[in-house]
């Protein structure tokens, strides 16, 4: 056997400029799919990190019906206890209670309408990003009940800056019309410009008064360690809730947001779909170069079966040579994918020329790929498997060659 | 002649091989052709959708109104700016004037931020077609005072259905505090998310009325006749118009992040379908090569009997032709025919991510869309592919010296 193997790898550089042809070939495809695989792994990563940083946190407790029907009325009462107990369940790293009303903010001649966000500033700080994305003025703390925290491009949109007075109008628990004069203590950007348009933020307490809602929240945010936990300790949670508080609900971000999760598998799919088409146009390529092989060594193939060779080791030979043209294309193909992938990884694919699109899609400009170790694994192993069976019928074909007739063969 | 029917045999010397050639390119030119249909077809569906669902082709407002909106920034209603789009008619397909300001939407114990938006209820039926939106109840008439039209899920959330009332309250002309209460006649649902979560439709007079604006529109919305004349006619009304200090905004500048969107997906595409494309690039490269190379000693009798290097490279060209033409046929058939079915019956997504559709605010179901760009560049770049192909072998052949050819043994 050893000396198929020997004869395989030679036969691979017989024809010299054709294996090199046939791998370049295989090397591109391979070096293609795996760079598109990475950027929109990417493209994937950086959407989940900016959801779950900026707004869905890993789990969310609502009132039932509140995501339907985000109303102030489908708030629930909730106090510094509540919030705190939540923090203490098994596997939770930090939580923060939110209310969230929908408000028309008013500046000197313009008017808004924003998505009030009343937070608990340090509990906020370690759930969520905010206070990170503040880049003028200062996030808020526990004391700021007459300031507000501004999406920098509503800011520009009423014409503010730090300092600037702003009348916030909003409906209360009464159906009466409230309004209450506040400062803009900061203005935070994030990557999503279409969010920081109609974001605001503002301490819990104003805002509950404000509304005559003291005590209550529409939401509770939880941090967890790892994306991965948000699962389990969902459940814990929510066994803990269960008995005392059936009217809340208990969600993982992917629940909380199902259009997130159908975007993860859209993209995979697209990926899954490259895949099987650059796959298939190895194929024909690999089908096609093997079929030339063994049709030009007829003749040889011939005198090897007259000479006792069996057809199950002329099958094994042509396989043999498949399997090697596959490992040196895969290996370059993989090798600068895996140079190019790392420093896509490190430096990122900057597109801010398309920064809007990216906005739009709620990411930041720069995507940095990803492949996983066993992304990596089934890549280059599914490629050398279609290479290998794309050369199964050649093979088949050359160990049914009668040695007689094959002998004979011009 | 001889030379054609030299070609037609050689080709049919290698059935397999020829074969499968085609087979590839087929593969390959039918699925870009079918993509570029496809893509092409949802881009033109977004922009369609965006453009008819609210913002028309072309805005005029006052200068500055675009970057930094307000109602201060007005445009009187008079006879000058009817004049200038009257006078461009039938490039001027339709126009209606607006007026839009943010306020808040009330019923009972809930309230919502809304659009609010003045309309010319005949003029603008013309050009977004609010009909064919209503899911209930009917549209506004021309002269109602009283009356409104809601977004869908504004409506939802608000809990109000046909004959309610809603109050109103924003900021108006003059900076202070407007109410009013307004009956819905109709909800609608269109294909701009933002519009059904928060739109309020009222008639322009009734606008006019409450916010104290009586003469005044912010908005003119202008419908082309078609989408290429869009451009030419922008030119023609800005320049018209600017002594009186108003510009003319296209969509692509109303809306950038959808332009972005769609060049961005536009380069992923090309991209992919380029790895493809070389993909089988090689292999047609493989398979001209081989036809050389295996033909040394007759290429070599050829020009031994007189045949000028010119004439074998246009024997091996004329060869290639017959192969790939024979391949650009089929798969021109074939993803055409595809790309013809699926403009007819849609290709539905709404299983693989109806959320992310309706998040977007686009139709799951693509139709797809046969243009001169989406057959042209698809077969231009196979075309090059293969010329690149044909370039390494055909420099071979002419090399081919009878002495060569002589003291190869094969």
């Amino acid at each position: 056997m050893k000396s198929f193997v020997a004869i395989a790898w030679r036969n691979l550089w017989r024809n010299l400029s054709r294996s090199l042809i046939m791998i370049a070939g295989i090397a591109v495809g391979l070096f293609g799919l795996l760079i598109y695989y990475g950027i929109s792994n990417g493209f994937i990563d950086e959407m989940v990190k900016v959801a779950i940083q900026n707004e869905l946190a890993h789990i969310q407790i609502n009132r039932l019906g509140y995501l339907k029907n985000p109303v102030q009325s489908n708030s629930f009462a909730a106090g510094r206890a509540f919030v705190d107990s939540v923090a203490g369940t098994g596997g939770v790293l930090a939580a923060a209670g939110r209310f969230r009303a929908p408000v028309l903010v008013n500046s000197a001649e313009k008017s808004s309408r924003v998505e009030l966000i009343g937070i608990s500033p340090e509990d906020e700080s370690r759930v969520t990003t905010v206070a990170s994305l503040v880049t003028e003025g200062e996030y808020l703390s526990a004391g700021d009940t007459r300031k507000i925290l501004l999406g920098g491009e509503l800011a520009r949109q009423l014409g503010v800056g730090i300092g600037d007075k702003l009348v916030v109008m909003a409906q209360d628990r009464d159906n009466e019309l409230q309004s209450q004069l506040l400062r803009v203590g900061g203005i935070f950007r994030s990557n999503a410009p279409s969010w920081d348009k109609v974001t605001a933020f503002v301490v819990l307490g104003s805002l509950q008064e404000l509304l005559n809602r003291p005590g209550e929240l529409t939401s509770v945010l939880v941090r967890v360690d790892r994306q991965e936990e948000a699962e389990p300790v969902r459940n814990r949670i929510r066994e803990t809730l269960a008995a005392a508080r059936p009217e809340l609900e208990v969600r993982t971000w992917l629940e909380v947001m199902p259009m997130l999760a159908e975007s993860i598998n859209m993209f995979n799919s697209f990926v899954w779909i490259f895949y099987l088409i650059i796959y298939l146009a190895m194929a024909f390529g690999v089908i096609n170069i093997m079929l030339m092989a063994v049709i030009d060594r007829t003749r040889e193939i011939g005198v090897m079966r007259a000479v006792g060779t069996t057809p199950g080791q002329v099958l094994a030979m042509v396989l043999l040579e498949a399997t090697f043209l596959g490992l040196v294309g895969i290996t370059v193909g993989g090798t600068s994918a895996w140079i190019v992938n790392g420093w896509l990884e490190t430096r990122g694919l900057d597109l801010s020329n398309w920064s809007g699109a990216m906005g739009f899609m709620g990411i930041s400009s720069v995507v940095h790929s990803n492949i996983e170790t066993g992304e990596w694994i089934a890549s280059l192993v599914s490629a050398e498997l279609a290479v290998v069976a794309a050369s199964v019928w050649p093979a088949w074909r050359s160990s049914r060659l009668r040695p007689v007739e094959a002998i004979q063969f011009q | 002649m001889i030379l054609f029917k030299l070609a037609w045999r050689n080709n049919w010397r290698h059935r397999w091989r020829s074969a499968l050639t085609i087979a590839a390119i087929v593969f390959g030119l039918s699925i870009t052709l079918w993509g570029f249909c496809i893509t092409d077809g949802s881009h033109e569906q977004l922009i369609r959708n965006s453009v008819e669902s609210f913002t028309g082709h072309l805005q005029l407002h006052r200068r500055g109104y675009q970057d930094d909106p307000g109602l201060r920034k007005y445009l009187a209603q008079d006879s000058l700016v009817e004049r200038a789009l009257e006078g461009r008619r039938p490039e001027v397909a339709d126009w209606g004037s607006r007026i839009a300001t943010f306020g808040l939407a009330s019923v009972g114990e809930t309230s919502f931020s809304a659009f609010l938006v003045g309309i010319e209820p005949e003029r603008e039926e013309k050009f977004i077609h609010w009909r064919e939106k209503i899911t209930e109840g009917e549209y506004l008439a021309p002269g109602d005072i009283e009356g409104a039209m809601i977004g869908a899920d504004l409506a939802e959330n608000l809990g109000v259905g046909l004959g309610d009332t809603v109050i109103v309250v924003t900021q108006d002309y003059y900076g202070s505090l407007a109410g009013a209460l307004r009956v819905v006649r109709g909800v609608f649902r269109s294909y701009a998310p933002e519009l059904d979560r928060s739109g309020l439709l009222l008639s322009l007079q009734s606008m006019q009325k409450f916010l104290g604006m009586e003469g005044k529109v912010s908005t003119v919305v202008v419908m082309a006749s078609s989408g290429e004349k869009v451009g030419p006619l922008r030119e023609k009304l800005a320049a018209e118009l600017a002594e009186r200090e108003i510009e003319v905004i296209p969509w692509q500048e109303i809306m950038p992040d959808l332009v972005q969107a769609v060049e961005l997906d536009n380069i992923f595409g090309v991209v992919t379908n380029a790895v493809l494309l070389l993909v089988i690039g090689f292999m047609v490269l493989n398979t001209f090569l081989m036809g050389v190379m295996e033909r040394i000693r007759e290429f070599g009798l050829m020009r031994s009997l007189g045949a000028s290097p010119g004439r074998v490279v246009g024997l091996i060209a004329l060869e290639a032709l017959l192969l790939v033409g024979l391949g650009f046929v089929i798969a021109n058939l074939i993803g055409l025919g595809a790309a013809w079915y699926n403009s007819v019956h849609p290709l539905d997504f709404s299983g693989m991510g109806e959320e992310v559709y309706k998040y977007y605010g686009m139709d799951p179901r693509i139709y797809a869309r046969i243009d001169w760009s989406t057959i042209f560049y698809p077969n231009l770049f196979v075309v090059v592919v293969i010329v690149l192909a044909l370039v390494f072998p055909a420099w071979r052949a002419a090399g081919i010296t009878p002495a060569e050819a002589a003291a190869r043994r094969q």
